[in-house]
Formats: C-alpha cells, sequence, structure tokens
C-alpha cells in the first residue's frame, strides 16, 4: 500500500482512464475500503479481550498471507495510486464520521482523541527519526514540556488553552534544540544513550523540581480548552440531539494531527525534506555538498520535539491530570514503537502505527498486566520478523513527464 | 617544470601536514592546481592522496599548513565542509557514498540543494517562486544526467541503489557537477572498472572539462592520467615527489623507485 | 570529619563492586555484537529474584548455615542468569545481528520488558518489593565511629574476586582471549579462525552470570529487591561502561567505581544529594558520551568527518 498523500500537486502522470474504467476503479476502491474500515470499527467496537485477540491474530493472518501474493499487492498499490483523490476523501470521510457512529459509546470517542493525539506526537518522532534519521529515546520529553507548560500556564495565570498550546510545543521545540547540541557529536549508540539519559534526567527533574511541576502530586484541575464561555467539556446540543463532550476533543485532535499530517507531507517533499534524508543516507556525502548538517539536525530536533508538546498540551487539558509517570521511559518507547512498527518515514504508516498501539493495549485491559508482557513479546517478533514496520517507506518517487525524459534520452543518444 | 601561473593558481597548499598518531600522511606538502586544466595525482596505495582531499574539504584537521582557493585567497582550513562546498569546491568519493535509497534525480538534486533559496519556511507555505525553483532545479538535473548519455537518466526514478557499479561513479560525478563547483576533485573514477568502461568514463571526463570545469583527480590508472591530465603530481609517504607532463613525471627517478621500490617489496 | 569520609569510601567500595560487575557484562556485550543490551538490568534483577528463590528454598531445606546459603545463591543465581542471557542471545538478538542500530536497539528495550513483566506476573507478589536475606544481619566491625559490616566486608570482596576472576579468565583461557580479540577487533577476530556463534554465547554466559551475581549482592546490601531496579542499575551499568570505553574490559571495572564515587559524593556533598544522584550520574554519562566517547582512559581517535 503505498502511502496515501493529501496534497498531490506534485504529481503530473497523466490520466488517460475513460469515464467508465475510473467509476469501475471507484466502485472496487470504495467496496474494499469500505470492508477495511468495517473490520477496522467491529475490531473496535469488540469489548472482550479474548474476542480482540481473536480479531487481531485474524488480521494479522490475512496480512502474511497478502504479504505472499506480490500479484494483490501490486494491484492495490497501483488502484490506490491511480486513485489519490478518492482514497484520501473516503479516509477523511470516515474519520469524521467515526464519532458519529460511536455516540451512545463515549469511551471509544475519547480513545480516537487519545489516538490523534498520539499520531501528532509519532508523526513529530518520525520526524527526527524517519526524515532525518536521528534516533531520539527521549521522545518523552518533549511531550511532558508541552503538557507541563500548558497545563501550569492555565492553572496558575488563567492562560488560554489556544495560548498555551503554541507555547508548550515551543518549549518542547526548547527542549529538543537544548539536547540537539550535545546530539551532534554523537551517532548511533552514543546518540541514543546520549537521548535516553536526556529522559531520564528530565523525568527524574519532573518528579524533584515541585515548584515547576508540583514532584509526585502532578498538576490537577487542569481547565479543559475554552471558547468564550463555551467549553471543552460542555456537550453541543443541535435539533435537539446531545453529542458527548469526548466528540469536542475528537475533533481537535483529528484538526491537530491532519495539520501535522500537512506539515509532515510538505516537509518531506521540500529541498529541506531532501536534505534531511540525504542526511540520513551518507552524513559526510551531504555535508561535501554544501549541506549544513548540524544546523538541519538541529531543526529537526526541534520541529519533531514541537509536535511532541503539541501532542503534550492537547494531552494535558483533554485529561485534566499531569503526572511524571506518564512521561517515563516506557512512553519514549511507546511512541518509537509507534514510529518504527508503523514504518520509519512513512506517514501513513506512522499514523497507523500510533493508531493501533493506543487502542489495541486499551482494548485489552482485561488483560491488565500481561499487556505490557504481551508488547514486550509483540515488539521483539516486530523486530525479528517485519523490522522495516507494516509500511516500509517505499519513497514515493517524484514522477516526471516521462516524455521529457524520453526526449532527452533521445537528444541524448544511445552509444 | 612549467611556471607557475599566479593569476590562474585556483588551490594553492603550502607546507600542509597531516599526523595520524604518528604516522604522517601529508608530509609537508606544497602544490599549485591551475584553473581551467585537468591536473592529475598519482602515487602507491597510502602515499596519501585521499587523505589530502579529506584535508581540502576539511573532512580532517590538518595538522599544520594552509590550503587556499580561488581569487579570493580563502582558507579552506578554516571553513566548515559544507561552505567549502558553497565556495565551489565538490568531490566524488573513492569508497562510493551515492544517497542509496533516493532516487537519481534526487541525487542530483542534493548536488545542488545549497543553491537553492527554499527552506524551511517555504517548505510549508509552498510560494510560487518555489515551485518554480523547483521545476528549474529538476529541469537543470535532467540536463545533468543527460551529460552521461542515457545510462543515468533511463534510471532518473529509480533509487541509486538500484545502479551498476559503473554507473553509481558516473552518478557520483553527476552529483558534483550538480552543485556548479569551481574545482571538480574526482578519487579514482574509474576504480574497478573495465577497460570499455575507463574510455567511456574519460570522455565523460573530457566533456565536463570542456563545459568548463576544473578538474583535479586522483588515479591509478595510467591510460586515464595518460589521456586526459596536462598536470600530473605524483605523491609518495605524503610528499610531492615530482610535477609536470605526464610523460616527465612518469619517468622520473624518484616515481619509478617508489613505484617500483613498493612492487619490489610486496613480491 | 576523616570518619565521614571513610564511611563514604566504604559504601562507594560496596555499590562500585556491583556496578563494575554489571559494567563488564555491558561492555563485553558490546564488543563482541556492538549491542548495547539494555535487558541486562533485567538480569541483574533476575538474579536477586532467583537468590530470593535459594535462601527461601534453602530454609526450607533445613539448611542454616549463612555462608552456605550465600554460596548457593551466588552460584545458582548465576547459572540461571548465564543460561537467561544465553537465550536471549539465541532467540532475539542473533535474529536481528547486524541489523541498523536502532533495529537491534528495540529488541533489547523489548527484551527487557518481556523479562521484566514476566517477573511482575509470574513470581510470587511480583509486583511487590521482597525481603532479602541476610546472614549477617547487625553484625559488624566498628573502627571508632565508622561501621563496616560483615556484609559490607563479604560483597567488597567478592566483587574484588569476580572481577580477579574475570581477569584471569580473559587473559589466561583460550575463551577469553577469545572473546577479548573479537570485542577488540571482530573482522581480525573471525579471519584468525575465531567462531564468532560461539564467543558470542560464551560472552553472553559470563556477562549474564556476573550481572547475576551482581543481583544476589545488591539484594545483600539494600536487604530489599523490586521487579523495576533492573533500569536505574543498567544505566549506571553501562554509564560505568561508556566511562571505561565500551568494549574495554579493565576500563568498565574503573568506570563502575567511578560512577559509585560520583553517587557517594552527591549524597554526601549536595543538600538532598540523594534525590539527585541518579540526575548526575545521567550526567555523567551524557557528558562522556559526548566529550570523551572512546572514555576517560584513552584519548579519543579522530573520526572521518
Ligand atoms: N582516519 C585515519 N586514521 C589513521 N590513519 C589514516 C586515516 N586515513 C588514512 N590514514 C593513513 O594515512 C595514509 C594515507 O592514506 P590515504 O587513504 O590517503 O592513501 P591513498 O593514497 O588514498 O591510498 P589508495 O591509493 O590506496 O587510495 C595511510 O597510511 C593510511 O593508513
Ligand atoms: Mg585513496
Amino acid at each position: 500500500m503505498p502511502e496515501l498523500d493529501f496534497i498531490n500537486d506534485q504529481i503530473v502522470r497523466s490520466d488517460t482512464r475513460t469515464l467508465k474504467e475510473k467509476a469501475k476503479d471507484w466502485i472496487i476502491l470504495f467496496c474494499c475500503q469500505s470492508l477495511i474500515f468495517g473490520v477496522f470499527l467491529v475490531g473496535i467496537a469488540l469489548e472482550d479481550a479474548l474476542l480482540v485477540t481473536g480479531f487481531l491474530l485474524l488480521i494479522i493472518l490475512v496480512a502474511i498471507i497478502w504479504n505472499r501474493r506480490p500479484d494483490l499487492n501490486q494491484w492495490s498499490q497501483e488502484l490506490l495510486r491511480n486513485n489519490r483523490h478518492f482514497a484520501n476523501t473516503f479516509l477523511v470521510l470516515i474519520l469524521v464520521l467515526y464519532p458519529f457512529i460511536f455516540m451512545d459509546n463515549p469511551y471509544l470517542i475519547h480513545l480516537g482523541a487519545l489516538a490523534a493525539i498520539f499520531a501528532i506526537m509519532a508523526l513529530g518522532l518520525n520526524i527526527t527519526l524517519g526524515f532525518c534519521g536521528l534516533l531520539d529515546v527521549g521522545f518523552a520529553v518533549y511531550f511532558a514540556a508541552g503538557a507541563y507548560t500548558s497545563s501550569q500556564l492555565a492553572v496558575h495565570f488563567d492562560v488560554s488553552f489556544w495560548i498555551g498550546l503554541p507555547l508548550g510545543g515551543l518549549m518542547a521545540a526548547l527542549f529538543g534544540f537544548a539536547i540537539a547540541w550535545p546530539a551532534l557529536r554523537v551517532h548511533d549508540h552514543y546518540l541514543a544513550l546520549v537521548t535516553l539519559g536526556y529522559g531520564l534526567i528530565m523525568n527524574l527533574l519532573q518528579r524533584n523540581f515541585t515548584f515547576l511541576t508540583n514532584g509526585t502530586d502532578g498538576v490537577i484541575n487542569i481547565p479543559p480548552p475554552a471558547i468564550g464561555e463555551w467549553d471543552f467539556i460542555q456537550p453541543i446540543t443541535i435539533g435537539g440531539i446531545e453529542f458527548p463532550f469526548q466528540m469536542n476533543f475528537y475533533f481537535l485532535g483529528l484538526i491537530l494531527a491532519g495539520l501535522t499530517v500537512l506539515i509532515s507531507v510538505r516537509l518531506r517533499d521540500s529541498n529541506l525534506g531532501r536534505q534531511w534524508e540525504a542526511i540520513r543516507e551518507e552524513e559526510i556525502a551531504a555535508k561535501c555538498f554544501g549541506i549544513n548538517v548540524p544546523f538541519l539536525k538541529i531543526i529537526a530536533f526541534s520541529t519533531g520535539a514541537f509536535f511532541g508538546g503539541i501532542g503534550g498540551a492537547v494531552f494535558a487539558h483533554m485529561i485534566g491530570f499531569v503526572h511524571p509517570d506518564n512521561f517515563v521511559l516506557l512512553t519514549s518507547i511507546m511512541i518509537l514503537a509507534m514510529v518504527i512498527i508503523g514504518g520509519m518515514g512513512n506517514i501513513f504508516g506512522v499514523v497507523l502505527g500510533a493508531v493501533a498501539l493506543t487502542l489495541i493495549p486499551e482494548r485489552l485491559r482485561e488483560f491488565e498486566d500481561l499487556r505490557m508482557l504481551l508488547f514486550g513479546g509483540c515488539l521483539v517478533l516486530i523486530m525479528i520478523y517485519r523490522p522495516q514496520g507494516l509500511f516500509p517507506s517505499t519513497r514515493r518517487r517524484r514522477e516526471l513527464k516521462s516524455d521529457r525524459v524520453n526526449e532527452l534520452i533521445k537528444k541524448s543518444g544511445r552509444k | 617544470m612549467e611556471p607557475a601561473d599566479l593569476d590562474n593558481t585556483i588551490l594553492k597548499c603550502q607546507g600542509l601536514t597531516k599526523n595520524f598518531g604518528g604516522v604522517l600522511a601529508i608530509n609537508n606538502l606544497d602544490l599549485e592546481v591551475q584553473k581551467g586544466k585537468i591536473t592529475a595525482i598519482i602515487g602507491p596505495n597510502g602515499s596519501g592522496k585521499t587523505t589530502f582531499f579529506n584535508l581540502v574539504m576539511h573532512l580532517y584537521d590538518a595538522t599544520s599548513g594552509q590550503v587556499v582557493f580561488g581569487t579570493e585567497n580563502t582558507n579552506l582550513l578554516e571553513l566548515p565542509t559544507h561552505s567549502i562546498n558553497r565556495v565551489g569546491l565538490a568531490r566524488t568519493f573513492q569508497t562510493l557514498r551515492l544517497f542509496l535509497n533516493l532516487t537519481v534525480l534526487e541525487n542530483v538534486l542534493i548536488g545542488m540543494s545549497s543553491q537553492l533559496n527554499s527552506g524551511f519556511g517555504a517548505a510549508l507555505i509552498k510560494p510560487k517562486w518555489a515551485r518554480e525553483e523547483d521545476k528549474l532545479a529538476e529541469e537543470k538535473a535532467l540536463e545533468i544526467l543527460s551529460l552521461f548519455g542515457s545510462r543515468l537518466i533511463s534510471m532518473c526514478n529509480e533509487p541509486a541503489s538500484s545502479l551498476s557499479y559503473a554507473n553509481r561513479r558516473r552518478m557520483e560525478i553527476a552529483r558534483c557537477v550538480a552543485s556548479q563547483p569551481k574545482l571538480i576533485l574526482l578519487d579514482e573514477p574509474v576504480a574497478g572498472m573495465n577497460p570499455t568502461e575507463t574510455r567511456e568514463v574519460i570522455k565523460d571526463i573530457q566533456k565536463i572539462h570542456e563545459a568548463g570545469h576544473t578538474i583535479l583527480l586522483i588515479e591509478h590508472d595510467m591510460t586515464l592520467v595518460e589521456g586526459v591530465a596536462e598536470h600530473v603530481f605524483a605523491f609518495d609517504h605524503g610528499s610531492k615527489i615530482a610535477e609536470g607532463q605526464f610523460k616527465e613525471v612518469s619517468n622520473h627517478p624518484a616515481v619509478v623507485e617508489a613505484y617500483l621500490g613498493k612492487q619490489a617489496l610486496k613480491q | 570529619m576523616i570518619e565521614t569520609w571513610a564511611q563514604q569510601l566504604i559504601n562507594g567500595l560496596t555499590i562500585g563492586g556491583m556496578y563494575t560487575l554489571v559494567a563488564v557484562g555491558f561492555t563485553l556485550f558490546f564488543g563482541v555484537l556492538r549491542l548495547i543490551n539494555f535487558a541486562h538490568g533485567e538480569v541483574f534483577m533476575l538474579g536477586g529474584f532467583v537468590g530470593l528463590v535459594v535462601a527461601w528454598s534453602a530454609e526450607g531445606l533445613g539448611i542454616t548455615n549463612g555462608i552456605i546459603i550465600v554460596l548457593l545463591m551466588f552460584l545458582i543465581a548465576m547459572g540461571v542468569c548465564a543460561i537467561i542471557g544465553a537465550v536471549m542471545e539465541r532467540f532475539a538478538y542473533r535474529p536481528v545481528r547486524g541489523m541498523p542500530v536502532l533495529i537491534m536497539l528495540v529488541t533489547s528495550l523489548a527484551v527487557g520488558i518481556v523479562v521484566r513483566e514476566a517477573v511482575k506476573e509470574f513470581f510470587p507478589e511480583g509486583a511487590n518489593p521482597h525481603a532479602f536475606f541476610s546472614p549477617f544481619k547487625y553484625e559488624s566491625i566498628n573502627f571508632g565511629s565508622v561501621i563496616l559490616d560483615y556484609t559490607q566486608l563479604g560483597l567488597i570482596i567478592s566483587s574484588l574476586l569476580l572481577v580477579y576472576g574475570v581477569h584471569l579468565l580473559v587473559t589466561k583461557t583460550w575463551v577469553g582471549r577469545a572473546m577479548r580479540a573479537t570485542s577488540e577487533d571482530l573482522d581480525a577476530a573471525r579471519m584468525m579462525g575465531i567462531e564468532s556463534d560461539v564467543v558470542i554465547r560464551n560472552t553472553f554466559f559470563l556477562g549474564s552470570a556476573l550481572g547475576g551475581a551482581a543481583g544476589v549482592m545488591n539484594g545483600l546490601y539494600y536487604l530489599s529487591i523490586r521487579f523495576d531496579m533492573g533500569w536505574v542499575m543498567a544505566i549506571k551499568g553501562f554509564t560505568a561502561a561508556v566511562i571505561g570505553g565500551l568494549g574495554n574490559v579493565y576500563g568498565a571495572m574503573f568506570g563502575g567505581y567511578i560512577v559509585a564515587a560520583v553517587e557517594v559524593l552527591t549524597v554526601a556533598l549536595i543538600p538532598e544529594g540523594s534525590r539527585y544522584k541518579d540526575v548526575f550520574v545521567f550526567l555523567l554519562l551524557i557528558l562522556v558520551l559526548v566529550f570523551r566517547p572512546s572514555g576517560l582512559l584513552k584519548t579519543p581517535a579522530q573520526k572521518m568527518g
């Protein structure tokens, strides 16, 4: 499955299909997507942990079979590539309809909002790790920076969420900037250790700098976002139907996640994104071709961290409570796992990874503590059998007008 | 020896020394590279040729000495590597360093990327000028790829990892040309190639030279050096032991000894 | 004043010995596999729990001699940990050998989660702290106000003995020399006909056994163990290994005592220092990685670029 992209003004491949063929494609695609989302929605609605497990096993089985059939794979990729707009529209539609489908189950809407928050953060890490190749095992630092900044501003200084949100992001970016300096001097394992140590130090400081963070008491009574008199925990009523207040958060999360996707896509397709990838591939060569490696690395760290902070701020105001236990190493590992399982560098995959890793553990609540054991075990298996993730980053190649290329080939003449 | 034409010197180094914890890889090296020419460096294995390139690009800190570049006499040893590219130097690598997961076209675009104006803001907002700049760059990249016949251009949307070995070496050269340098450094451009391929690359190099580039290349392949180089430096143990036309240098007693001595030792 | 310093020195030597043992494991694993085995801290934790089980069973079997119990604890914990380590290597690390750093890193983090959660779930009352067994309760030698209890004395001596044992093993035996050769130069070792699979397995045996021993020592010293104590130890262990230069066995020994010194000094010199002692250790880790990446002992080699 290729990356779904949301803005594709660079695609210049000419569409030569007749209307009839187009309609046929659309119908097939509509059926397939409906089926996939239908199965997905059923899975979300499952309550019983055993059923969920069975469901997951089924999906894994289908995935394995799919993987063994290159022809199916090819076919679906072609189909998606030729009908990007249609597929994207469908996807957005489902995401918008999701909370309406589960109106009588606000918890599922809440989970959706949580998934969106983690998607924002995973996309942030994807910029640092997926685009620029910088290992960051301390991503919870930025999560915390955003959450504490905006929540403490709101609690102590009555600062509105809408101001706290960007400030939270900027504070997180500052924390990313701070670690980027020492991180410039190290690579690979050492970089991992430096960021890991950073995450641990910050977590300890969150526990001990009581004057900033309330220490282990946590920050409580964080007000929800508000617009004028109305705040997000008041349900909206339209035409006599009361929509659960979780929907407010869901749409906030969805919009922010959508923006993050948009920004990620634009960064990836830009000159900057290409330079990041060059650094990831061959740092020395990148340097020799005029790329200011330290500067771009700092940008990558800060940009990634910014989204971590945005996610943190939304999280704080949605949950209403922030505690150092939210920002432990395990959180960093979780976000890292979202990126890796989804497929580093692949925006669609990363979002899917975030959604999966938010929803599945929640749906397995009945297994309580075994969940973490399962998570660890599955992670080992994935590393062994599918280290490239679910959707490996098959970079979308810029498709040039092939006639221009042909012309040049002809002009140059075969020797 | 030719008299050094001062106005025409593009790269000049004096007393350059590099000490790797006791190993003198470059030892008090003086040389001047003339603008507009193809110059070659020859020398036995381990004589410090690649180290010289690394010093010029400031990938290593020199132990002592200086390297100045261009008419403004820019001191390269004080510039960070990426600025060195921006003042007009580009190099290839003996051990290929392509961006393997990027497409052939993108590899060339990276070569040009530091000359593009679009940065973070342009990436997000995508103003008209940035899109136009992008299109122009692409067009330019295709032109550069077409310098090498159809070999690279027919692969322009494939990842560089799918190129054959010889084409990877061409790709390295194409990437250099893309950054519009005043001086191109080629580190063994035909290493590992068969004679036919070597002949083709010689033509490519000459074509690039005719397009107005100054080239400094390291090569073991004497047919190439004889075929293209107007001026030759011979290195041994990190020092220049001879310079001049290929004929003079290849018959220079110090050069003969450096090569034969080394070979005699090996046998 | 002198007395408090003497006391700190004794404490430092005790915990330094444990850090050293854990650090040797990290350094060996990194040497042969270019892997930072984050699960090693959990092996250490496991060592503590195995020791506890041994103590319980010994009680059940009616063994009362403290020395024998402690010896059994060491032997069995080391044995079990060695096997666990080798199993981890065989089933988790071997399949990802040679993969990108990130993959190996996440694998080892995940293996760590598995071990930790398994102990938490399957050990009786695993989520709670457990009181550890101590044969030498309340007995100590006092020099003025300086207290050296027998446990500490025993721990200092046993860590030194184990370290000496490692030294003998890596210098005097073929197994150890192969290990060291591999860790110093992987390719050269391979060319000399050293079979890397075997060396790596042996390394995991040795390193994990030392981790297990440290786990028992930790229990004997603090008299309480928890399922989540592996983490902090892991970080201190690899800080020690990094200080000594990853891959350098003797460096790791030196690093262990440095980390202990930092910790003891933080507690002694900084008000409320005990709350920040880990912060200083992590800070030390970052500083060493950034400014002396090849460790404090060696001058850094210049890297290309
Ligand atoms: N990073 C380094 N650290 C230590 N010594 C080095 C380093 N790079 C090069 N050397 C040493 O410097 C000397 C010169 O090496 P260099 O690579 O410049 O030789 P060369 O002339 O390019 O050889 P070849 O023809 O084989 O490419 C060699 O003895 C080499 O071992
Ligand atoms: Mg060379």
